[in-house]
């Protein structure tokens, strides 16, 4: 665990006081103003309550994507001193105090902090969460949730007479699971790239394993969800996954989606693959000339790219770095 | 791990009950239970609280289907089965409509199934109210029809619109309204439609417009037809035209069905008021409480009933007010700790109210005093 400074001590207090407050409040400081203004978008947009939900979900995701920007890049720190905390955690595996100072140190020199992952994610969650929350509440389909809607709206003209909304887009009535199956795969699909490109290897086989689980587990639970859920929710969740790719993309490139294509399942676990537009592999000169699997192989970092590499060659490689990993 | 949080914490769905009012007839009360049952309760036996239900004095409970999956988490809506409306009751036979798309025709003797429409499978969800009118059976659903089904036989009405049903361009929460061989009932097309009732035809030349889906039942007062709709009006429209005379503004929906004198409309609404309207104008009435308007501590969906000069109110405050109907004095208030939101009903000296916890109590007009209660889940 790594020391907090006073400025992390004020923002985590800020957080708690934030979250204090959020929960006691929840209904008139998050909820109730996000329905309304999803209901003001409904009425400019012509009416149309699935564009409203993609047009909100991307305007929040581009609100917070500072904060997802911040997330993504200290997380990636942390993955890059993956290696070095696996040597110092051998190195002090029977002096707790010791191992605990020399972590701290490696992250206070190359200025890394597990709140800077933990943070961003803790201020965007509420927000999701609410997100979330008003568009099951806006979509009430039954008099008892239509009953309760009428209390969460703003007197405002623009909202009082339009509700209910309309629930038609494209083929889907919005407030019933999709009939056709689709928007449970996109689901999926869209999970699973999203979260391939955000994992990345790392030479301990049970976090390995976790997250090989997770990679399979998530899209697979999410698009269950789906089959049962109302589409407008997968409409919200395929707009965050694709919005959340894109993002991803442009930070980190296609990260672990790109290994999981190309590169070799190496003998040894591969620890992890820095992105070179976040951290320059100068701040790590240790690593560089390593082979092989080990951190700095160029085919590692770079995700190799080879797309002549045969079809039987990637099948070896099957579900990635998962099955690689496992023989570390 | 925050991901799957989310569904999780996210399905703010309320449970569905229901809110259906009671009617009754030679002694026995009818009315839809928040698990599903049609119920014919006997005031008698529920005083001295014998078991439910007692055959010999004719009560009985029949379970309208049963439950549609509900799905991971039960956020698939509809989940259970639930009635909203009140039932109809018609030459020994009760009339009711249920969330999961069936109309039901019971002998109101025994409880057994006459007749259910459709057969197989079902039409959308309803929470209106049947009405029965000179043999034929009509009932709104949220596929956006009003069905006009022969009571004898449970099939659709020929004759009447297109093979017995009226499309509108959205659900039909509304009860209709039969009068003088009209049908008046809305839509949440924001509509206010006046059809024939033996033909389907429209009576007026387009159906009356509002700014606001209408989900309350219409009622008519010298030539008046009445309707509250979700913009937060009420509006008075000309029966025989369709023209509007005048619109009341709320300050949140109006739901409930009213409760009249002849000369002043009491009607409950979601901003938690009741309003005292004379008919005529549309103007509150000033010698009722606070201006015209008494105030409640919750949204009102609750249809009140008048009783003499002895006005009964319920709000989601789980309060029941009488009031003096002039004055807007309160006369009593029982608080039953659980939202109302099901219409009240006379039944002699006592009203009936249905909480939202499935007890339906009879409390004494004169003083609010619990007469009897029945828990209908039990």
């Amino acid at each position: 665990m790594p020391s907090i400074n006073r400025k992390s001590l004020l923002v985590i207090l800020l957080v708690i006081a934030l979250a204090a407050v959020l929960a006691m409040n929840w209904e008139v400081v998050a909820l109730r103003p996000m329905l309304n203004i999803l209901i003001v978008l409904y009425s400019g947009l012509a009416h149309n309550f699935g564009l409203t939900i993609v047009f909100l979900t991307i305007v929040v995701r581009l609100i917070l994507l500072p904060l997802t920007l911040r997330q993504i890049r200290s997380t990636q720190r942390m993955q890059l001193l993956q290696p070095k905390i696996q040597e110092i955690q051998k190195k002090y595996a029977k002096d707790q105090k010791k191992l605990q100072e020399e972590t701290s140190k490696l992250y206070s020199e190359a200025g890394v902090s597990t709140w800077g992952c933990v943070l961003p994610m803790a201020i965007q969650f509420p927000i999701w969460i609410a997100l979330y929350q008003c568009i099951m509440r806006v979509m009430a389909t039954n008099p008892e949730d239509l009953l309760a809607l009428s209390q969460s709206l703003y007197s405002w003209p623009v909202v009082q007479g339009i509700v209910p909304l309309n629930q038609n887009f494209l083929w889907l009535n919005l407030a019933y699971p999709d009939s056709i199956f689709v928007l449970p795969i996109l689901v999926a699909v869209t999970m699973w790239v999203q979260q391939k490109m955000m994992t990345s290897t790392t030479a301990d086989p049970r976090q390995q394993q976790m997250n090989t689980m997770m990679l399979w587990m998530m899209p697979l639970m999410f698009g269950l969800f789906t089959l049962q859920f109302p589409s407008g929710l997968a409409v919200y969740w395929v707009t965050m996954n694709i919005v959340g790719i894109i993002t991803q993309y442009f930070v980190t490139g296609w990260g672990g989606l790109r290994r999981g294509v190309a590169a070799p399942a190496g003998p040894k676990a591969i620890p992890a693959t820095p992105d070179p537009k976040v951290v320059p592999e100068e701040a790590f000169p240790e690593r560089k000339g390593s082979v092989d699997g080990k951190p700095g192989d160029k085919r590692q970092v770079t995700g190799g790219g080879d797309r002549s590499r045969s079809k039987k060659a990637r099948s070896k490689q099957g579900g990635g770095r998962g099955r690689g990993s496992k023989k570390g | 791990m925050i991901l799957l949080v989310v569904p999780l914490i996210g399905c703010t769905s309320v449970p569905l009950r229901g809110w259906s009012g009671s009617v009754e007839a030679e002694g026995i009360i009818y009315m839809g239970s928040m698990q599903g049952e049609v119920l014919a309760i006997s005031p008698e036996s529920r005083i001295v609280n014998h078991s439910f239900p007692q055959e010999t004095v004719g009560e009985w409970r029949f379970v309208a289907g049963g439950a549609q999956g509900g799905g991971l988490f039960s956020c698939a809506a509809p989940v259970l089965v639930s009635i909203y409306g009140t039932p109809a009751l018609s030459e020994g036979f009760v009339y009711i409509g249920t969330s999961l798309g069936k109309v039901y025709c019971l002998n109101a003797t025994s409880g057994n199934e006459r007749w259910a429409y459709p057969e197989e499978g079902s039409i959308g969800s309803i929470v209106g109210s049947p009405v029965v009118w000179n043999g034929i059976v009509y009932v709104g659903s949220s596929d956006g029809n009003l069905y006009a089904i022969d009571a004898e036989t449970g099939q659709l009405k020929a004759g009447f619109a297109d093979g017995g049903v009226f499309q509108t361009g959205d659900k039909i929460w509304s009860t209709p309204l039969v009068y003088d061989g009209i049908i008046y009932f809305g839509s949440f097309d924001h509509s206010l439609y006046a059809i024939d009732a033996e033909t389907g035809d429209p009576v007026w030349g387009e159906p009356f417009e509002t700014e606001g889906a209408i989900g309350s039942t219409p009622f008519i007062l010298n030539g008046t037809v009445y309707i509250g709709s979700f913009d937060n009006s009420l509006y008075a429209i000309d029966a025989e035209t369709g023209e509007g005379l005048w619109s009341f503004p709320g300050e949140n929906w109006f739901w409930a069905d009213p409760a009249t004198d002849g000369e002043t409309i009491y009607l409950g609404c979601l901003d938690g008021n009741l309003y005292a309207i004379d008919a005529e104008t549309g103007q509150l009435r000033a010698g009722f409480a606070d201006d015209g308007v008494f105030q409640t501590g919750g949204p009102i969906r609750s249809t009140p009933v008048l009783d003499g000069e002895v006005l009964v109110v319920a709000s989601q405050d789980g309060k029941v007010y009488a009031i003096d109907k002039d004055s807007g004095e309160r006369i009593w208030t029982r608080n039953l700790d659980s939202p109302i939101m099901a219409p009240l009903s006379l039944s002699g000296d006592t009203v009936h109210v249905h909480t939202h916890e499935h007890i339906i109590y009879a409390l004494a007009i004169s003083d609010g005093m619990i007469v009897w209660e029945f828990d209908t889940a039990e």
